[in-house]
């Protein structure tokens, strides 16, 4: 295609925008809907996943070392649970250290532990998971290791979290899925409309020799750019929305020892995942609506 | 040239012989008209013409190209070599007469300074220069027409194809437009012309294709067997109308036709005409 007819078709689908306003209007509407309800469920996604993360971080392992393992072969041991994959953290707990917040956990009754020192507890390694998911086959693993005389672990919370996780996350991607497709059907179906009524001007082009790619990109280019406005609009919008939200939900995260997701940390990835939906959908939406009106109506001779 | 060998046309869908062994051979430069009723199948043979159907038998060849065989990106190419005029005109309604004759070169690729030079000879051509920024529903029926043919020539069609120009507009109009017609067939165009007025085919009386339940029925050099009178104007500047006038020059040919063969009387007209013209110029300077 000739530089000059690409700008002129470019200029084209930019006027079309505002010769058939109404019904980019119809189609902006549409998209801006979608991308909201896209945007708001994947912040909820984002909040559920940041208190998930922080009940997660509380989620240890704690591993007792034998007595008779020396500085040296704890060090080793440090080492091999520092290398595990799914390890995130080892922190060494002392028995003094444990000792201590024993006596602090007794409060009142920290007498009880009187004429007890801290050689009744044994070293330990305080290993933090990252995948809860994997958390079994970790501990598995852990058990294996020279040293090791005894593991204290939850699995039980470790494998709820991972499910409610897992949960949260098909939840979000079917809701996001069903809603790409619903929205980009009605998109199609409202650039089908414009078709259908510019349809005379497709007759004419297609009566004077304009190639197919001649005929399709002014709609392509219409398609993009509406996925670009709704996807700004749905910003602006998704934004307003999340900070009023965020006064109530912010007392529910309290409640769960977190905070709300600040917006600002996630804009650019929220516009990016705007434009790269609405410019999907809004050129997507017009080639597949243009071949098909191509193939089924678009006639020269009794098109009128 | 247009080769038509053997050609028939069946839509399966609905099992309907619309052309039965057609064969017609028209070659450049020439002037058809081709009639018949309703259902004849003049949209078919004009379909298959556009390349918008292919035929069930048979083989077709329009200037050059095989469309039994064209591949599908060149049918836009083959496009190009025909000017095609609606009866339904089909301008477009938001874009002035410029714009609605330069859209047809746009849509291919045209450079803006080429568009530039010929849309305005074109309109030149049919006497609209005047009406370049006029928007369709300010011009006549007649005048719209002349703007779809300035579009049809405006990449250089060497065939024009005429589907039923005539339809919509009234006698006056209607002469007006076929005689442009006819003047773009004098430069070498080929035209084809598909009506229902057989008053226009008896006054321009060039070679008729007469089509009957999908076969040619016939197929004569002029228009000598059609039985019906010419189209006769009383008045010669009813005639010529506003295309003439707005040339403001003599256009002795078309007086000729309008007044049956009488020339003289045609040119004591045309000269009257034209003062009346020079004498409203000379005012308006």
């Amino acid at each position: 295609m000739k530089g000059a007819s690409l700008s002129y078709l470019t200029r084209e689908g930019f006027r079309n925008i505002w010769v058939n306003r109404l019904l980019s209007l119809a189609t902006i509407v549409v998209l801006v809907s979608c991308l909201v309800i896209v945007g708001s469920g994947s912040l909820i996604f984002l909040n559920i996943t940041s208190v998930l993360d922080l009940i997660e971080d509380q989620n240890v392992v704690m591993v007792y070392i034998k007595d008779e393992a020396d500085k040296a072969q704890m060090d080793i041991l440090n080492g091999q649970l520092s290398g595990m994959e799914n390890v995130e953290k080892v922190e060494f707990v002392s028995r003094e250290e444990a000792f201590e917040r024993q006596k602090a956990a007794y409060g009142d009754k920290a007498n009880l532990l009187e004429g007890l020192d801290a050689n009744i507890l044994p070293n330990a390694y305080k290993v933090t998971v990252k995948d809860l998911s994997q958390f079994d086959a970790t501990v598995a693993g852990i058990k294996t290791l020279d040293n090791v005389l005894h593991i204290h672990e939850n699995s039980e919370l470790a494998g709820k979290l991972a499910s409610i996780r897992n949960a949260v996350s098909y939840v979000c991607i079917g809701v996001v899925a069903v809603l790409f497709f619903v929205s980009m059907f009605i998109v199609a179906n409202t650039i089908r409309i414009t078709i259908f009524n510019r349809r005379l001007e497709i007759s004419i082009m297609k009566a004077v020799g304009a190639t197919n790619m001649f005929i399709r990109w002014p709609f392509i280019v219409e398609g993009v750019l509406l996925g670009v406005f709704s996807a700004v609009i749905a910003l602006g919008i998704q934004y307003g929305v999340y900070e009023v939200a965020s006064i109530w939900l912010s007392d529910i995260m309290s409640m769960l020892g977190g905070t709300v997701v600040p917006f600002v940390d996630y804009i650019w990835i929220i516009f990016g995942m705007f434009v790269f939906i609405g410019v999907f959908i809004g050129s997507f939406g017009s080639i597949v609506s243009l071949n098909k009106y191509l193939k089924e109506h678009s006639n020269v001779v009794e098109n009128s | 040239m247009i080769k038509f060998e053997g050609v028939s046309k069946v839509y399966e869908d609905t099992n309907t012989k619309a052309l039965s062994d057609f064969n017609i051979e028209i070659e450049t430069g020439e002037f058809v008209f081709i009639v018949g009723s309703s259902g004849a199948g003049k949209s078919t043979l004009l379909k298959l013409m556009m390349r918008e159907e292919v035929p069930s038998s048979g083989t077709i060849s329009i200037n050059g190209f095989d469309l039994n065989n064209i591949k599908k990106k060149k049918i836009p190419h083959f496009r190009r070599t025909l000017g095609i005029v609606f009866q339904d005109f089909r301008l477009i309604p938001n874009m002035n007469v410029y714009d609605n004759v330069a859209y047809a070169m746009r849509v291919i690729g045209a450079r803006e300074n080429a568009i530039r030079k010929r849309v305005p000879y074109l309109l030149g051509l049919v006497g609209l220069n005047s009406k370049a920024r006029s928007k369709p529903n300010q011009l006549s029926g007649g005048e719209q027409q002349r703007v779809a043919l300035a579009r049809a020539l405006a990449n250089n069609a060497n065939t024009i194809i005429a589907d039923e120009p005539t339809g919509n507009v009234d006698p006056q109009m209607s002469f007006e437009i076929v005689d442009l017609l006819n003047h773009i067939n004098a430069d070498g165009t080929t035209v084809i012309m598909v009506t229902h007025d057989l008053h226009l085919v008896k006054t321009f009386n060039h070679r008729v294709i007469t089509i009957k339940n999908g076969v040619i029925e016939s197929d004569c050099p002029d228009a000598s067997h059609i039985d019906v009178e010419p189209y006769k104007f009383e008045n010669p500047e009813e005639a010529v109308g506003s295309y003439f006038l707005e040339e403001g020059g003599e256009d002795l040919d078309y007086l000729v036709q309008n007044y049956a063969g009488d020339v003289e009387a045609a040119a004591a007209e045309a000269d009257a005409i034209a003062d009346v013209v020079d004498v409203e110029g000379a005012d308006e300077e």
